[in-house]
């Protein structure tokens, strides 16, 4: 695709602000132009796929908090509430 | 009467902290494990913060709990790597290309057969340097925001940018690495 229209983005540009974009950290008018341009580009939406899927399998690497550990805190933590330590 | 001026201030603090503290418990204690790399250690520096969170609560003005706890739990994580002798960690770099040498060396098929997509990115996610890696754990495995990730490790968000992006990078070449970015998102 190309970039000389100010109001798309060009490939590059795309890249480079891909991550943030599927992080949420663009703004609104920023998010509105890569969408924009992901719609008509299907080279850069297959990298958007990849980082989606890199992201999406990372996010589910989260550890679960063992159940007898988090009650030991929550206890601890209502202790405190309590006045009790 | 003195029972009931004692009590009222005390009933507030419990009330906040209930509110503001105890809900965000999860949070706290995956991002301990993060900043500590082990479950003790986690719980250690979980029970310092509400401890400390705790005794603050009377200044605390109700805005951005989250934020306010997680300033809390990284000086207490400062305090507490003060007091101990720093680890002496092998070169991350060394540690990233040594895993990668390996991987080339198994061949790709070796790699795929029996692979899934996720436990592909888990692997390269382990192999990542640790500078990497623990920037991966506050966004994408803790849910951290670019500007909450960098208060809490104290750099400017433009590094904890820069060090997710060329992480997820990394991860990014092994999957094309191992043939499996001509997948899309179908596996």
């Amino acid at each position: 695709m190309s970039g000389s229209d100010p109001r798309h983005l060009s490939c590059e540009e795309v890249l480079l602000s891909l991550q943030s974009y599927l992080d949420g950290e663009t703004g609104a008018g920023n998010a509105r132009q890569m969408v924009g341009h992901l719609d008509l580009c299907p080279d850069c939406d297959h990298e958007r796929q990849i980082y989606a899927d890199i992201k999406r399998a990372l996010m589910s690497c989260r550890a679960s908090i063992d159940p007898d550990v988090k009650a030991g805190l929550l206890a601890y933590g209502q202790r405190l509430a309590r006045g009790e330590i | 009467m003195p029972m009931v001026l004692l009590m009222t201030p005390a009933t507030d603090t419990t009330a906040a902290f209930e509110q503001y503290v105890l809900p965000e418990l999860d949070l706290l204690y995956r991002t301990a494990r993060s900043l500590t790399h082990a479950d003790a250690d986690a719980q250690d520096l979980v029970q310092e913060t509400l401890l400390r969170a705790y005794r603050a609560i009377d200044r605390f003005d109700g805005r951005y709990p989250r934020a306010w706890l997680l300033t809390i739990m990284r000086n207490a994580n400062i305090n507490r790597a003060r007091k101990r002798q720093p680890d002496l960690l092998a070169d991350p770099d060394l540690t990233f290309e040594r895993w990668a040498q390996t991987a080339n060396n198994d061949g790709p098929e070796d790699l795929v057969v029996g692979a899934t997509f996720d436990a592909t990115v888990e692997a390269a996610f382990d192999a990542l340097p640790e500078k990497f890696r623990e920037v991966v754990e506050l966004v994408d495995l803790n849910g951290l925001s670019y500007q909450e990730a960098a208060d809490m490790l104290d750099v400017p968000v433009g590094t904890v940018m820069s060090r997710l992006h060329r992480a997820r990078k990394r991860i990014r070449d092994h999957i094309a690495e191992v043939g499996l970015d001509a997948l899309g998102g179908d596996h």
